[in-house]
């Protein structure tokens, strides 16, 4: 993005000039303004608006498709959105991407309970929210359960898009689930038909050339079905988890109706209700129940994915392509020899301090730093320091080993700045050995 | 009293929609971001690892002995420096201290090798070397941030005779205790299965793990909150730091990983004395110089209760500790915590 340019300030208006006529002619088609609306702002026409083509997109009202009392105002968002995004730089767009989606889910809450406000009172309307929530949640349970064999076609038993869920610990794992992808395994029998046939491909005998071949492929099978169960084992809980934020928000509810507490706003129930989850997901997260779950969850990720990896790496030998085993050899060979370097280095300063102490008492004792006058000029003899350093050693006055030699720490650290040596100086120690160099 | 109308609730998504159409325009005025904001020098750099020294603007008295910071391997340290008004370092510096740090940069599959030893015996060792060189001291000051203050228990207690003064802030040493929520997470995960697959931990799968700790508030909540500082661009700016501070979260090198999440979260083995790191035993009893030891009231990664046992194993008879009310990121960063924390720490160093 560049944020400055006049031409993204022009687009930002007329998209915003857009929005802004779409969401009037959506709310205002009685003749209201959404700030004075005071009659019933419910257009019959606005299922003709192209702002709200669908209306049936919200997962929490699978019953209201048709219902012309629900408006949708998540979706003018969503589609100026598309309008204004590519206008945003990476990280800019990332972040307010997570404000529209969380604004969208925001107002799929407050569209609902508009839509409920047409014909019940304020009571029956969080009842109806609630009921909602729950059928919601119900049905996701219902279908994890039925699904069990379809990880290549779980669009159905995908999270809801709901308050943050989505985004929750459930997700993560999901991600890492599904960018397996499972590509890398080819011709598996039954597979591709988007359901493991269990039974045919385990039971089929493993024979001939083929047979270590088959025998993996059946142990993926397996490994595919234990990481299924404890995907849907896993989700289950979560579903189950999220009814009893519902019954609990019910519940907190019934408790405000009855005190001195007021729920005035969508943003007041929101709030409640995220107060509510937290609360009710917290308690789960530190159950043994969830500890244990987690961890067969993952660790039955994680065994699927080796063996799908190892079989990868197989057709990637096969036809004489790198691995990431061979690579890992050789980064892990690498940093053994790093780790012996550094051993060395250490030890050959250790023994040069030594001998250089010994050599500064047999000469001059009572001397601090040994220098011993004599002429040198070839700068190169210092380890690591090229044509290139000696010319920029040369610029700043430095021309033989004994200036180098008879410098303080200081004075080391300031030449380094001088000639970008990022610590080289130090690090090689360039004082020690121009001394060493004068001795020898 | 539930008191919500149908109209109300119409105002209020379009509201929602008015704040967030036009607050995208403010965009335009946030600017560049950066990581850190007090000026510095790179003094030293090896592999992907950099030393920064604190460029001081102040001419009062300065603590001879250098502070190192050793920052946590998970996130990156300019949460220490994140803007002018809310920096630690900054704080720590207009308190007397010689501020230095080390930024581990961006671990990728070729540093996946790197051990605890190499990371605490090589890597922090040399940057401990080269500032007793450069400052002519036997001893410096260390002070270690969340897994970084458990990297520098360690360190401290493999070169006792290196550190002066330990401070360390937000750092878990008793692992099994029972509000630590991401420890409870852990103990069933097959951490060999895990890194033998995987190879480095993706930042993405530590980050997403943290903010699935409080998954409503910090995935959701938060963001409806930031629709009402649309308006203010400089509001704005600041909550864009911190959102670029909490994505921006590096790889974690594989057998480092391992051995943290086995030896310390899994086997609790600090506190038991059976850490081994490259040739070394940790022993905590071997802490004897003064430690200063702060934590976050309202820690949800790192619960007090995993800080404060640290008092009752370590050998050291000048032991302090002092508590933030906040949580683990308020405690570098929020306007109370710049005008405690700092202070405390800069006045506990200077007197010894």
């Amino acid at each position: 993005m560049t944020p400055t340019d006049s031409d993204w300030q022009g687009d930002w208006l007329k998209n915003q000039q857009h929005f802004w006529q779409s969401w009037a002619n959506m709310v205002g088609q009685s003749g209201s303004s959404p700030t004075t609306m005071g009659s019933n702002p419910f257009s019959p026409n606005m299922g003709s608006n192209p702002f709200s083509p669908n209306m049936g997109s919200n997962p929490f009202s699978p019953n209201m498709g048709s219902n012309p009392f629900f408006p949708d105002w998540s979706q003018t968002l969503d589609q100026w959105w598309q309008l204004v995004s590519p206008q945003a730089s990476d990280p800019v767009s990332e972040m307010f991407e997570r404000i529209v989606e969380t604004g969208k889910n925001f107002n799929k809450l407050a569209e609902q309970g508009f839509g409920f406000g047409q014909t019940q009172n304020q009571e029956d309307v969080v009842q109806s929210w609630l009921d909602n929530m729950k059928k919601g949640f119900e049905d996701w349970s219902k279908q994890i359960s039925t699904n069990k064999f379809s990880l290549f076609d779980n669009k159905d038993s995908s999270i809801p898009e709901w308050m943050g869920l989505n985004k929750g610990a459930l997700e993560i794992w999901d991600t890492l689930a599904n960018s397996i992808g499972l590509g890398g395994i080819p011709d598996i029998p039954g597979l591709d038909k988007g359901k493991v046939e269990v039974d045919r491909l385990l039971k089929s005998p493993a024979l001939g050339q083929w047979r270590e071949h088959q025998q993996q492929l059946q142990t993926i099978a397996q490994l595919l079905i234990e990481f299924q169960e404890a995907d849907q084992v896993y989700k289950l809980a979560f579903a189950q988890m999220s009814l009893r934020s519902v019954e609990a928000l019910r519940q907190r509810l019934s408790n405000i109706s009855s005190n001195e507490e007021k729920i005035s706003t969508v943003r007041d129930f929101y709030d409640l209700w995220v107060d509510v989850n937290e609360e009710i997901y917290s308690e789960f997260a530190m159950t043994d129940e969830y500890q244990v779950l987690h961890g067969d969850f993952v660790n039955a990720l994680m065994a699927l994915r080796k063996e799908t990896n190892a079989f990868t790496e197989k057709l990637y030998k096969a036809v004489n392509l790198p691995t990431r085993s061979e690579l890992n050899t050789i980064n892990k060979r690498l940093q053994e020899q790093r780790r012996e370097n550094i051993q060395l280095r250490n030890e050959i300063k250790r023994l040069a301090s030594q001998i250089a102490s010994k050599t500064k008492k047999k000469t001059k004792p009572s001397s601090k730093i040994q220098a011993i006058p004599k002429q040198d000029k070839d700068l190169s003899k210092i380890k690591g320091v090229g044509p290139k350093i000696v010319e920029k050693l040369h610029t700043q006055g430095i021309e033989t080993l004994e200036q180098i030699a008879k410098m303080q720490l200081a004075e080391l650290e300031k030449l380094d700045e001088q000639i970008g040596g990022n610590g080289r100086i130090l690090r090689d120690q360039w004082g020690i050995q121009a001394n060493q160099l004068l001795n020898h | 009293m539930i008191t919500m109308k149908p109209e109300e609730m119409l105002n209020e998504a379009s509201n929602i929609n008015k704040k967030i159409t036009e607050g995208f325009s403010n965009l335009a005025d946030v600017g560049e971001i950066g990581s850190g904001v007090t000026p510095r020098d790179t003094i030293y750099e090896e592999d992907k690892l950099k030393l920064f020294h604190y460029k001081s603007d102040t001419s009062g008295q300065k603590n001879p002995v250098p502070l190192l910071i050793v920052y946590a391997l998970v996130n990156r340290p300019y949460m220490a420096d994140l803007q002018e008004n809310r920096s630690t370092i900054k704080g720590l510096m207009d308190n007397g201290q010689d501020v230095y740090l080390i930024d581990w940069g961006y671990a990728d599959e070729a540093d996946q090798y790197l051990t605890m030893d190499d990371y605490i015996n090589g890597y922090i060792d040399r940057c401990v070397d080269i500032l007793r060189e450069r400052h002519n001291e036997e001893k410096i000051n260390l002070l270690g941030i969340c897994q970084g203050g458990t990297f520098s228990l360690c360190y401290s207690s493999m070169h006792p005779e290196k550190v002066r003064n330990l401070v360390t802030m937000v750092t878990p040493v008793d692992f099994h205790t029972q509000d630590n929520m991401l420890s409870h997470w852990v103990q069933n995960i097959d951490i060999d299965l895990l890194v033998d697959t995987q190879g480095n931990i993706s930042g993405d799968l530590l980050n997403g793990t943290f903010l699935s700790m409080k998954p409503y508030e910090l995935m959701g909540q938060k963001y409806i909150g930031v629709i009402d500082i649309l308006d203010s661009p400089d509001a704005l700016k600041n909550f864009m730091r911190m959102e670029q501070w909490i994505f921006d979260s590096p790889d974690q090198a594989a057998e480092t990983f391992r051995q943290f999440v086995k030896d310390f979260y899994q086997g609790n083995k600090l506190i038991s004395g059976d850490v081994v790191i490259g040739d070394k035993t940790v022993d905590l009893k071997n802490l004897t110089m003064p430690i200063l030891n702060i934590y976050a009231e309202q820690d949800h990664l790192v619960p007090p209760s995993a800080s404060t046992p640290l008092k009752e194993y370590v050998g050291s008879n000048d032991y302090k500790e002092i508590s933030f009310p906040g949580g683990h990121i308020g405690i570098y960063v929020s306007g109370r915590a710049q005008k405690t924390v700092p202070p405390e720490i800069g006045a506990w160093l200077s007197l010894r």
